[in-house]
């Protein structure tokens, strides 16, 4: 469902991913690991179709860029970018409207009722807390109800509630059929729902593993790597 | 060496290293430099000319404009010291220098000496008013004499919103004898205003002269004092600008020596404005469009609610939601009918200086001139463009066309209402004909549109790795660029058919230019890199 080939991102002269390819199945979730800098954000942004790059990303075997690839693309991004002066309930009502959703009304109530956001309904994007925020930018990107979700850092200033809804409706998604690839520091809160893991570091992905090919914990299998010396990765 | 003393060097060596590693900066430096050398030069080469106003009045009528335009400044210190204060240092300050072993009166110093430095820096556009300063008979010297009151004022404006805060901050009483003695600074001025009007018979024209002229006005604090420095400086009254100048000089040197004395534990009074500052700026950089409007601790009443449109129609219903939860005029508030009164107002005051039809029509053109340069600020404040800085109008599934028509759908409307109310204002006032109206309002419009398509088409090309400040500068020049064929054909077409067809040439020329510029726009919202919100300036 997700499928990225031989790309590379440069700012200027820098280059934030080298020659990257990976792919997310339908049915599975993809944790993308690394450190501060590895290229991990470059490649989430890549992949939403937001930055220009060298090589080729398929979502549901469209282009990136498509219409019909965004139709199928939900977007978490790492900063909650919610509309200062328009209401929680009126940004899904944006989304619907902009996406040509019909029949939206009740998934979207469900929505907010998951995330806690019933009785916030009427408050104003510039009104909610940094956390809210977040949990108002998770229901944008799935309201569409979309066969593809790419979250970057999602439970970055969620609540512990928040927390625990967002893994269960990542693991609904997956259950659901949906590809689901999520960018994270936050390790132990994806120990029990991944089926894949990219580690990048240096602007590579430099290690691949699938569920059940090691026995380790993910936690464990990000240190024997990150912790190697350059160059010995592979 | 002091902290403070490696601090300021270091960071000066740092920036012209950086400089020196990217060639193509310092070559779009250099241009800037040229280009704006060359601007003001031919700014007072136009001296040479007959200037459009006879030099009787618009000696005065260019006093009342600086007195106009600096009263934003005076009024916007005013209202920072009452709320926040100043933002002279910034985050990095805070974190770092305030903590440290430094004398807090040194590190005073140096926050103001960088504001300065900002300020100066800032105030650098104010020098691409050479070409508007050459149609009052002002050459190079006077530019730089408005340079330099600018910069004074805009200084000056920041010390005295720190002041105020500093003694007002929590204490109710005294914010309210703020408000008393700012109202009051006015008072000399008004009291003359009403006893000229009240005599005026009708002439109001030479009451406003007189009053511009009045003592009253040139010692209105700050804003007097710089436009009639700025004013006597310009006619030769040295002695006079020394004066005015002075006093500016003094206000602030003794509001610095006020805080430097009594007030050595400031920083709790520069911490609000510094963190604010510093939160609008990361809400932006972070992609959060309006984030002014975010910050604003200002009340918005949720009335309607809603959402209309479909596909990408829905950025323009979006935005009709959000400029009505704004501002309950809606698009077309307060400042259209300001703007309106005001253009009446000036058309009328130079109406008296034209006795034939033409002058009406040039009166026309001088509106023109004024909102076309105040939209050159402003376009980018627009909330189609500002949506080019969050994910959502990339991910629609939507052509990118579309989103883009539908996204500025909202700005072309204000515009043309806009433009309607104030040239039609204007031009009953200046007793202008119905062409010249609606030529004007079609030029301003089609400037608009212009300017949205300039707008794009720098984003498309401008890249991510130059300074905001560059890119302000560079993107001026390439709208004086890409308008000044259309203005040379619209002079000649002026010459030879009258201001009406002028305008014309001139719509024609910008609608030409908006789609050759959206053209090279394209792939904009689908083959870029989403833009990313850069501040002007460090700190």
């Amino acid at each position: 469902m997700i499928t990225v080939l031989n790309l590379s991102k440069k700012y200027g002269k820098k280059l934030a991913n080298d020659n990257i390819s990976l792919h997310v199945n339908a049915g599975e979730i993809g944790v993308l690991l690394g450190p501060n800098g590895a290229g991990k954000s470059t490649l989430i942004k890549s992949v939403c179709g937001l930055l220009r790059f060298q090589g080729a990303v398929f979502i549901g075997g469209h282009d990136c860029r498509a219409e019909q690839a965004k139709r199928l693309l939900g977007y978490v991004p790492e900063i909650p970018v919610p509309y200062p002066l328009l209401t929680v309930d009126e940004h899904l009502q944006f989304i619907a409207k902009a996406y040509k959703l019909t029949d939206w009304r009740a998934y979207a109530d469900e929505l907010l009722r998951r995330f806690d956001l019933l009785d916030k309904r009427n408050k104003l994007g510039k009104e909610l807390s940094k956390g809210m925020q977040q949990k108002v930018s998770v229901c944008c990107a799935l309201l569409p109800n979309p066969s593809a979700m790419i979250f970057d850092e999602p439970l970055v200033g969620l609540d512990p509630h928040g927390i625990r809804e967002l893994k269960n409706t990542i693991a609904a998604l997956r259950d659901g059929g949906r590809a689901v690839l999520i960018s994270t520091h936050m390790i132990d809160s994806m120990e029990e729902n991944w089926d894949v893991t990219f580690i990048m570091r240096d602007a590579r992905v430099v290690r691949e593993v699938r569920r059940g090919e090691s026995g380790e914990k993910l936690e464990d299998i990000y240190f024997s790597i990150i912790e190697q010396p350059e160059g010995d990765t592979k | 060496m002091s902290g403070l003393v490696f601090l300021v060097l270091r960071s000066a060596k740092n920036r012209f290293l950086e400089l020196l590693r990217k060639p193509a900066k310092l070559a779009l430096y250099a241009i800037m430099l040229v280009g704006l050398a060359v601007y003001i030069i031919a700014g007072a080469a136009q001296r040479g000319s007959a200037p459009v106003l006879p030099p009787s009045s618009d000696i005065m009528l260019l006093k009342g404009l600086i007195f106009a335009y600096l009263l934003l400044f005076y009024y916007s210190a005013i209202k920072m010291g009452l709320s926040n204060g100043s933002a002279i240092f910034g985050m990095d300050d805070v974190n770092l220098l305030f903590v440290s072993p430094v004398n807090p009166r040194s590190i005073l110093l140096y926050g103001i000496a960088h504001m300065m430095k900002s300020v100066a820096l800032a105030s650098i556009f104010i020098l691409f008013q050479a070409g508007t300063l050459a149609s009052f008979g002002v050459g190079t010297g006077g530019v730089l004499i408005l340079y330099a009151g600018y910069f004074l004022t805009a200084a000056v404006s920041q010390i005295l919103g720190m002041f105020i805060y500093s003694v007002t901050n929590g204490r109710p009483k005294r914010r309210r004898i703020v408000k008393i003695v700012a109202f009051a600074s006015f008072a000399p001025m008004l009291i003359v205003a009403a006893s000229l009007f009240s005599v005026a018979k009708g002439d109001f024209m030479t009451a406003l002269s007189r009053l511009l002229a009045s003592p009253a006005t040139s010692f209105t604090p700050v804003i007097g004092w710089a436009s009639a420095g700025i004013i006597a400086f310009v006619t030769g009254e040295y002695a006079a600008g020394a004066l005015f100048f002075g006093l500016l000089a003094a206000l602030g040197g003794g509001l610095v020596a006020v805080i430097y004395i009594g007030r050595p534990d400031y920083y709790e009074d520069v911490l609000v404005a510094t963190e604010t500052a510093f939160e609008t700026k990361r809400s932006a950089a972070e992609g959060k469009i309006n984030a002014i409007e975010a910050n604003s601790k200002k009340r918005v009443r949720v009335k309607g609610t809603g959402v209309g449109g479909f596909g990408a129609s829905a950025f323009f219903y979006k935005h009709l939601r959000e400029s009505f939860r704004a501002n309950r005029f809606g698009l077309w508030g307060l400042p259209t009918l300001v703007m309106a009164a005001t253009a009446a107002i000036a058309a009328l005051a130079m109406r008296e200086s034209f006795e034939d039809a033409l002058g009406a029509q040039i009166v026309m053109l001088f509106v023109l001139g004024i909102l076309m340069w105040l939209q050159i600020f402003l376009i980018g404040t627009g909330r189609g463009i500002k949506e080019t800085y969050t994910h959502y109008i990339y991910m629609v599934p939507e052509s990118p066309f579309k989103k883009m028509v539908w996204s500025n759908i909202e700005i072309m409307l204000k515009a043309l209402v806009e433009g309607v109310v104030i040239f039609t204002a204007a031009g009953v006032a200046a007793g202008a004909t119905a062409a010249a109206v609606v030529g004007a309002v079609l030029a301003y419009t089609l400037f608009i549109f212009m300017l949205i398509a300039i707008n794009y088409t720098f984003m498309r090309f401008a890249g991510t790795d130059i300074s905001a400040g560059l890119l302000i500068s560079l993107y001026m020049f390439a709208i004086m660029l890409v308008l000044s064929p259309g203005v040379v054909a619209a002079a000649f077409a002026g010459a030879a058919g009258g201001i009406p067809l002028a305008l014309a040439v001139l719509s024609v020329w910008e609608l030409i230019m908006a789609l050759v510029c959206l053209w090279a726009s394209r792939g904009i919202l689908h083959e870029c890199d989403m833009a990313v919100m850069r501040q002007p300036g460090g700190k």
